[in-house]
């Protein structure tokens, strides 16, 4: 018998070739060094899909996984995760939501889903506690997220269900598919919508009518009342509740670390225009929270009048302004909601999405592209109506879209010409809205992350501006004042690393990081320690824990070193380096990763030529095995 | 006492349900928290739903066994669990969908205003569930 | 402009608007106010439901706070700069992440 509590204690294998179900007792080894969430799925990867598979081929695995925090009292308790080999970067790849589907899964009685081979025909997996069956989606393939989930709905006779649903672009396995999660939240990064479309899974449907029990019910209790409480207190509770992250908008242009024109700028001169304010006083209809959030910073939006009356749509943040509206020069906010409505429906990462636009574009303007190339599609910045009229196409691959389907990676590689510069991508995967001139720790973290270019695996949010009271609380005097300065570089790789490693734990969890734990900077080590061990009775120390997240960050890492990564990949594309921001706080600023990336290396115990992990370090982890493989001396 | 509750408030994160299920289930279950999150509509998104305490409770009226009562101080109904035979007539004559049957007991619960201090109210981030000691004349209808 | 005053624009941000009732305003302070008595003395003088967001309880300027002076973020250094006529005042309070 599983031995602990708040975890569900058994978790799903399915084989979508077959048709084979297994329910598992989780294994008590396996959440004591992996935890859950991104550290099963690291755990699974590096166990059962090798270099050789391709990530849209049957034999990857494609993981849903929550973890012990998940469906608790703690506050932000509605994470999952889903991991697998990504399509987009060819290494680690993952997303994370929030929602109700994490919390449904547990209740149903599952910690986790694996899900291997592919399905002959189309299919979806029904869950209902302990009722799992594979079912024919043969009736709703080729519809989008929306109408899919309706049509399920009216055939299992249950509107209580939470899904996890790919639209037509994981369908057509485009590269940056996302998987939409009840209600509307999206696991948008790495592709891996596609990966599920290359099962031949339409979603998963999930009732979950259990219940989650707790070790230490009193400790368990006053802890998260008091998480729950200090929230409310939070000095950043007030703008992240009423504006959500679109409030994020004006202050990250003042900053110049609003990326504008594919990053050409980090200003965009019409950021009033789709900045927090207006959307709130045109288009604000509720506000609307997670599973057990007390910030409830999603907000749903409504157009009345105009061209695009009648567009009405949730998880509208501000990585989407930026990719759909300032990446690509384009201040109409009606159009960017509107593009957000598709993105959802067709099942597309805006980030990357809109990222490939802009690159497009640029390649436009530089005359790299031409309308013998396009079609004559004239690649214009500002033209919202190529954007809304090319989404869909990505996601059906048709015409452009195929070609935009890939990414910017790609896209650079067959074009050529000297496009490949302009691709705002690490290791494959397209940046989101921050300008590592701007905040130095940030573009460190781009290059760093496991799962290329991304803000979440490190997220630095107390030097976004400079916040010295966060940083005293977390850190301490000793790296004050350079630690809080977005422009200096001192200090951040240990910002960088402690990110990661926390960020790895959160991820692991179910808890959310633009909760209580990065941006209310409220929950931190000691707070997760308690937590856990209070919740399943696993005995948590701090040190314990942190020896857990760069246990998992580590593995993410020698995946990547599997897959050929090494310190030549950790780069940002040369416009960090060669082109001083024009822009607001970052004005002159350049940022050469180098320098940053010898300490990271150390600090990370990794060899500082090459990027790898050390024996000793891997030892240390009990990670012998993996430098055995890796041919590590 | 009873429950003011204002839908417009409710964000839908059921941190109700969360902490009711706990204090009387002593796990976080939410299929079984006597108060529910039911989604609206374009009106009122999220409608935290419970017991009324209504003035002339037809759940009360209902019983067959009189298992049902008054709690004298918090006017919350309580349940008599060894009255109760679990018939779920208290269940059909609800108008609000409050009652509900416990299976693995046997019997009906619903709020039962947590002896004086609910937990619901307690931890709603948003002011959604307020304890009044009068009715809304307005919101509240008291099952008239 | 008379000579003993001085004419400055403030905006508001995020939940700072919401407290203070407006995005935006002109302000008629005396000539060589600094930055730190407009946020301390006026401001919070004329919004007082907006004190507990600018400033801490000993009075100093809260570290939570960003303000921007003709685009250019203050720093604690720049808070006892004297304002001029035609400044342009940012204030945004806490927000962070993404």
């Amino acid at each position: 018998m599983f031995p602990y509590k708040a975890y569900a204690g058994k978790y799903l294998r399915v084989n979508l070739t077959t048709g084979d179900i297994r329910v598992k007792e989780l294994e008590a080894d396996l959440a004591e060094n992996w935890l859950g969430g991104n550290g099963f799925g690291v755990k699974i990867l590096w166990d059962e899909v090798n270099r050789d598979v391709d990530p849209l081929a049957p034999e990857n695995r494609l993981i849903i996984a929550t973890g012990p925090i998940c469906a608790t009292l703690m506050p932000n308790s509605g994470r999952v995760e889903v991991i697998s080999k990504s399509p987009l970067t060819g290494i680690y790849g993952d997303a994370n939501a929030g929602g109700m589907f994490g919390p449904e899964l547990k209740f149903a009685g599952y910690d986790m889903i694996i899900l291997e081979g592919r399905s002959p025909q189309p299919a979806y997996l029904r869950i209902k506690d302990d009722l799992v069956e594979l079912r024919s989606a043969e009736h709703v393939w080729g519809n989008g997220v929306s109408e899919a989930e309706k049509l399920i709905t009216d055939e299992l006779q249950d509107d209580a269900i939470k899904f996890a649903t790919i639209g037509p672009a994981g369908e057509n396995q485009v590269r940056y598919a996302s998987i939409q999660l009840t209600p509307n939240r999206s696991a948008a990064r790495s592709g891996m919508g596609a990966v599920m479309g290359s099962k031949n899974l339409k979603c998963v449907a999930v009732r979950g009518l259990g219940k989650i029990g707790i070790a230490h019910p009193e400790e368990f209790y006053r802890l998260s009342y008091d998480a729950h409480k200090k929230l409310l207190k939070n000095e950043f509770y007030g703008s992240v509740s009423r504006y959500g992250t679109a409030g994020l908008v004006a202050l990250m242009n003042q900053m110049g670390r609003f990326p504008t024109k594919n990053f050409q700028m980090g200003s965009f001169p019409y950021a009033e225009d789709i900045g927090a304010e207006t959307l709130r006083d045109r288009y604000f209809v509720h506000d609307l929270a997670c599973f057990n959030c007390p910030i409830a910073c999603d907000k749903l939006y409504r157009v009345n009048d105009g061209a695009f009356a009648g567009t009405v749509t949730s998880s509208f943040e501000y990585e989407t302004l930026g990719s759909l509206g300032a990446g690509v020069w384009n201040n109409n906010l009606a159009s960017i909601l509107r593009a957000n409505v598709l993105c959802d429906d067709l099942g597309l990462d805006t980030i990357s999405a809109g990222r490939t636009i802009a690159f497009m574009m640029e390649l436009w303007e530089k005359g790299i592209i031409t309308a013998a190339d396009t079609g004559g599609v004239a690649f214009e910045w500002g033209d919202y109506k190529i954007m809304l009229d090319l989404l869909p196409k990505i996601a059906h691959r048709e015409g452009l879209g195929d070609l935009l389907a890939k990414g910017t990676r790609r896209i650079a590689v067959q074009i050529g010409r000297g496009a490949e510069q302009y691709a705002m991508q690490v290791k494959g995967q397209e940046i989101a809205a921050q300008d590592g001139r701007a905040q130095k720790s940030m573009g460190l973290a781009h290059v760093t992350s496991t799962r290329g270019a991304d803000h979440l695996k490190a997220f630095p949010v107390i030097d976004e501006t400079g916040y010295p009271s966060e940083a005293v609380r977390r850190y301490g005097d000793q790296y004050m004042p350079e630690l809080v300065d977005p422009l200096a570089t001192r200090y951040k790789p240990m910002l960088v690393k402690d990110g990661e490693d926390f960020g790895a734990v959160i991820d692991s969890s179910g808890n959310c990081k633009s909760g209580g734990t990065f941006v209310l900077a409220e929950i931190y080590w000691q707070e997760m320690a308690d937590a856990i061990s209070t919740a399943t009775g696993m005995a948590m120390t701090v040190e314990r824990l942190k020896t857990i997240g760069e246990r998992i960050y580590n593995l993410q890492r020698c995946y990547g070193v599997l897959h050929g990564i090494g310190r030549k990949d950790d780069r940002l594309p040369p416009r960090f380096k060669d082109e001083p921001s024009p822009s607001g706080h970052a004005r002159g600023q350049t940022l050469d990763v180098q320098p940053l990336l010898d300490e990271y290396y150390q600090l990370r115990g990794w060899d500082v030529a090459t990027g790898i992990p050390t024996r000793e370090k891997l030892r240390e982890l009990g990670l012998e095995d993996a430098a055995e493989r890796l041919g590590i001396e | 006492m009873y429950l003011d509750i204002d839908p417009n408030r409710c964000t839908g994160c059921r941190i109700c349900e969360v902490f009711c299920s706990f204090k009387h289930e002593a796990a976080i279950y939410p299929f079984k928290s006597r108060i529910k999150v039911v989604q609206g509509d374009e009106t009122a998104l999220f409608i935290p739903t419970t017991c009324r305490q209504c003035e002339d409770p037809k759940c009360v009226a209902a019983c067959p066994t009189g298992a049902l009562s008054r709690d004298p101080d918090t006017g919350a109904i309580l349940v008599d669990e060894d009255a109760c035979t679990g018939c779920e007539a208290c269940i059909e004559a609800c108008p609000f969908g409050a009652m509900a049957l416990d299976t693995e007991r046997g019997v009906a619960y619903t709020c039962d205003l947590c002896a004086g201090d609910p937990e619901c109210a307690r931890l709603c981030p948003t002011g959604a569930i307020q304890v009044v000691s009068e009715r809304d004349p307005i919101r509240s209808t008291g099952g008239e | 402009m008379g000579e003993n005053s001085v004419r400055v624009h403030v905006r508001y941000y995020n939940i700072l608007r919401d407290i203070v009732g407006r995005g935006e305003e002109d302000l008629t302070i005396a000539r060589g106010t600094t930055l730190r008595s407009l946020l301390g003395g006026v401001i919070a003088r004329k919004h007082p439901e907006a004190e507990a967001m600018l400033l801490l309880r000993s009075g100093e300027v809260s570290p939570y706070t960003r303000f921007f002076r003709n685009n250019r973020l203050v720093d604690e250094g720049n808070l006892a700069d004297p304002l001029e006529d035609g400044d342009e005042i940012l204030v945004f309070p806490a927000v962070g992440g993404g």
